[in-house]
């Protein structure tokens, strides 16, 4: 009886263990059935014509602003068509900004069943390369594409096909703290750029805003906030200080693959060492980030998206903020690019997800986002029907008008990835006071073309 | 009907009837969730990634060619991977010997028998149950060269501002340091278990033998936690060549590839470079390391077990 008992023991184990690991292991779904046991099928559920719940994932930013608008938009696209698509729902994989692109990928390896993708601008055409995106030429008539800026369009294509239609859109202002340009009695009622350089506008405003009131040699408030070392805020100096069209102001090749002779040339040199003087030599900048330096009171301007404006109004409600051109050398510029929209190539609910999108990038969906988001929209219609775009004295407006007349896209390669990881190790060492700086852009000059060589025929693919 | 006789005959008994197979059953159901976890979780992506090292692969394309062993011998061609096993090596040696030291002497400061002791020790603890990610901010913050706390302490003492993290000379220790502060704690616990192991006895009857407090120490306290002092090694040792979460979250492995640490460039490789594959070698040869080390260590510490 004893032997019996054990052995009893003995399955009773096994048999809960195995109940365990079943319940860990049924959490997935299989195939495309949802939460409630549906399938996934677009197709009727019988003679009725009702369609079955289909739960569209979206594998996106996380964004607390964002979730409000798509829950709003969401509902809205429901009954929308009187209510063709009140069938379909999203469900939301939301990841921080610099873990996204690391858990598309994951997904895309594992064969996730994601349908949708949030992508950034410069990305898209990496996803496209490797046909993570579903093409949607085809999908998408002139009028519908005219409802974008030329640079969205750019930015949402790959080789001449049309992949992630636009959510919003990005571009830069100088921002600037109003006490402290008139305490330094700096005139800011012309909202032309300064300009970068020993002999600049620039120079010498940061140098009067730039204070150390203790003379210890490190300032209590900066001329001009630090940014992240990413291409998006410092590529701006340095293509600025050419012409479009030349090298300098392109950054790459026609070939979307080469950078000697692009990122190196004597101009962008000269631009990277005046902003590495603009630290040690000038002392109007700090080597290091500090986040919210601006608004803070670390500095006087940043050179930033609208963001700004946001971050402002709700942490920072008593700043006397103001906006105007951002800085250059020869060609005033602001780099574009921000969230697009992207169908999963391996998506089995393409009608849903096309409709989605459809509905998300139009000005109906793109008013949701800019209730919430308060983000530069990528549908130009809305800068005639959104107050602050009209208003000459809004930062907005400026940025709008600035954003169609000077926005370039940032450089198109599918190597934008491993570009940008380069140009963040560069700007870093830059910053670090690197004394041969021509000598470093001409390495990661070559670093990012040894980077991007795998990508050589894309344009042909 | 008794119990007694159900049980069959020795001679009788089924293979799985035979006590000795019950005893070991049970004893493999205890470790079976363990198993399951590290089959699944650890032996699996390391068979997988063995795998992936022999191909072209990249998370988005997918494995695209079967390369053989080129990727390995990229990796012994490749300046920037020898690069970063020197940094790590760096960091070994500033990041071993100082765990094991400040454990050594947080664990016997702590295991005095004065009130408070237990909550310096938890407050030792604090930092190992605190997020990596975001004590390494703080840090950062802390430690700017122009708003940070510490220089700014440092300036009104009338030193000069140290650029801790953009200085290709002091961003590596500066890792190390906020690494030690953080993973000490952990050393320090299992020090202190083994320190109350220790019979009081020995100490007694070394005092009466006039032995000094230095004399107990080295041949009383450290050889009767070797045991422990061995783990706190070989864990110090594999945290030294797995440190990740500072570098990524304080410097990306600049500047100047200064804090470009083995696991860093593996990581960067894979998801900056999409090179999957490549990545795939790098930790295979890791794990040889790791394991060389490992095996070398414990052989020098080991003696009776």
């Amino acid at each position: 009886m004893k032997n019996k008992n054990k052995f009893a023991v003995i399955v009773g184990i096994l048999l809960i263990l195995s109940l365990i690991l079943a319940a860990c292991g049924g959490g997935g779904t299989d195939g495309n059935a949802d939460d409630t046991g549906n399938t996934g099928n677009t197709g009727d559920t019988g003679d009725t014509g009702e369609k079955a719940p289909v739960a569209l994932r979206f594998l996106k930013i996380a964004d607390d602003l964002e979730a409000q608008a798509f829950a709003e938009m969401v509902e809205a696209f429901q009954k929308s068509e009187g209510g063709k698509w009140s069938y379909v729902s999203i469900e939301y994989d939301a990841k921080p900004f610099a873990e996204l692109f690391p858990a598309i990928e994951r997904a895309v390896a594992t064969d996730s069943d994601i349908d949708l993708i949030q992508a950034d601008g410069p990305d898209v055409k990496h996803f496209a390369y490797n046909g993570v995106l579903y093409d949607l030429t085809e999908y998408f008539t002139d009028e519908e594409l005219a409802q974008w800026a030329p640079q969205s369009i750019d930015e949402g294509s790959f080789n001449g096909r049309f992949y992630g239609p636009p959510e919003v859109q990005s571009c830069q202002l100088l921002f600037f703290n109003k006490d402290m340009l008139d305490a330094a009695g700096i005139d800011y009622s012309d909202p032309s750029g300064w300009t970068y350089g020993d002999d600049g506008t620039g120079l010498s405003n940061w140098q009067k805003l730039t204070l150390d009131e203790d003379g210890d040699g490190t300032p209590e408030v900066f001329g001009l906030e630090t940014s992240g070392p990413w291409d998006y805020y410092y590529h701006i100096p340095s293509r600025s200080n050419g012409v479009p069209g030349d090298p300098t102001y392109e950054g790459i090749g026609e070939d979307g693959i080469s950078f000697v002779g692009y990122f190196d040339t004597p101009e962008a040199v000269e631009a990277y060492q005046f902003m590495q003087d603009m630290v040690y030599e000038y002392k109007t900048m700090s080597a290091e980030r500090v986040t919210h330096q601006m608004l803070s009171g670390l500095a006087a301007t940043t050179v930033s998206q609208d963001m700004t404006i946001g971050t402002q109004r709700a942490q920072f409600p008593d700043f006397n903020l103001g906006g105007m051109e951002p800085p250059y050398f020869k060609t005033p510029l602001c780099q574009t690019g921000s969230w697009h929209y992207g169908i999963a190539a391996n998506t089995d609910h393409f009608e849903e997800a096309l409709a989605f999108v459809k509905f998300a990038s139009s000005d109906e969906g793109a008013q949701f986002i800019w209730k919430y988001k308060n983000q530069l929209p990528a549908n130009v219609g809305l800068y005639n029907t959104i107050d602050e775009f009209s208003d000459p004295e809004n930062p907005r407006s400026l940025m709008a008008d600035f954003f169609l007349k000077y926005g370039a896209p940032r450089i198109e390669t599918p190597a934008y990835t491993e570009y940008n990881a380069l140009f963040t190790e560069f700007w870093l060492s830059l910053m670090a006071g690197e004394e041969d700086v021509a000598g470093l852009a001409t390495e990661y000059a070559e670093l990012m073309e040894a980077a991007a060589a795998k990508y050589e025929g894309w344009q042909d693919q | 009907m008794t119990d007694a006789m159900m049980v069959p005959k020795t001679g009788d008994q089924k293979w799985w009837q035979k006590r000795k197979f019950q005893q070991y059953a049970v004893a493999f159901l205890f470790v079976l969730p363990a198993l399951i976890n590290f089959t699944v979780f650890r032996y699996y992506p390391m068979i997988w990634s063995a795998r992936a090292s022999f191909w072209e692969y990249s998370l988005l394309g997918g494995f695209k060619e079967n390369i053989g062993w080129e990727n390995y011998i990229r990796m012994i061609n490749d300046e920037f991977f020898w690069d970063s096993l020197l940094v790590t090596g760096k960091f070994f040696l500033m990041y071993v010997p100082a765990v094991v030291i400040f454990a050594m002497a947080l664990a016997l400061f702590s295991n005095q028998k004065k009130p408070g002791m237990g909550t310096i020790r938890a407050v030792i603890f604090v930092p190992v149950v605190t997020s990596f990610v975001v004590v390494s901010i703080l840090w950062g913050m802390l430690l700017n060269k122009d708003v940070g706390l510490v220089n700014s302490i440092l300036a009104s003492l009338g030193f000069g501002r140290i650029s801790f993290l953009l200085d290709k000379e002091n961003a590596l220790p500066t890792i190390a340091m906020i690494s030690i502060w953080k993973n000490v704690g952990y050393s320090v616990i299992i020090l202190v278990a083994g320190l109350k192991g220790v019979p009081e006895e020995l100490f007694d009857a070394a005092v009466v033998d006039g032995a000094s407090p230095w004399k107990q120490f080295i041949h009383i306290t450290l050889p009767m936690i070797r045991r422990q002092l061995m783990f706190v090694t070989v864990w110090a040792t594999l945290g030294a060549f797995q440190v990740f979460i500072p570098v990524y979250s304080l410097t990306g492995g600049g500047p100047r590839r200064a804090t470009n640490v083995i696991v860093y460039y593996i990581y960067s490789r894979a998801f900056k470079f999409g090179e999957m594959g490549y990545a795939s070698a790098l930790s295979i040869a890791l794990l040889l390391i790791l394991l060389i080390v490992s095996v070398v260590q414990m052989r020098l510490l080991r003696r009776d077990y």
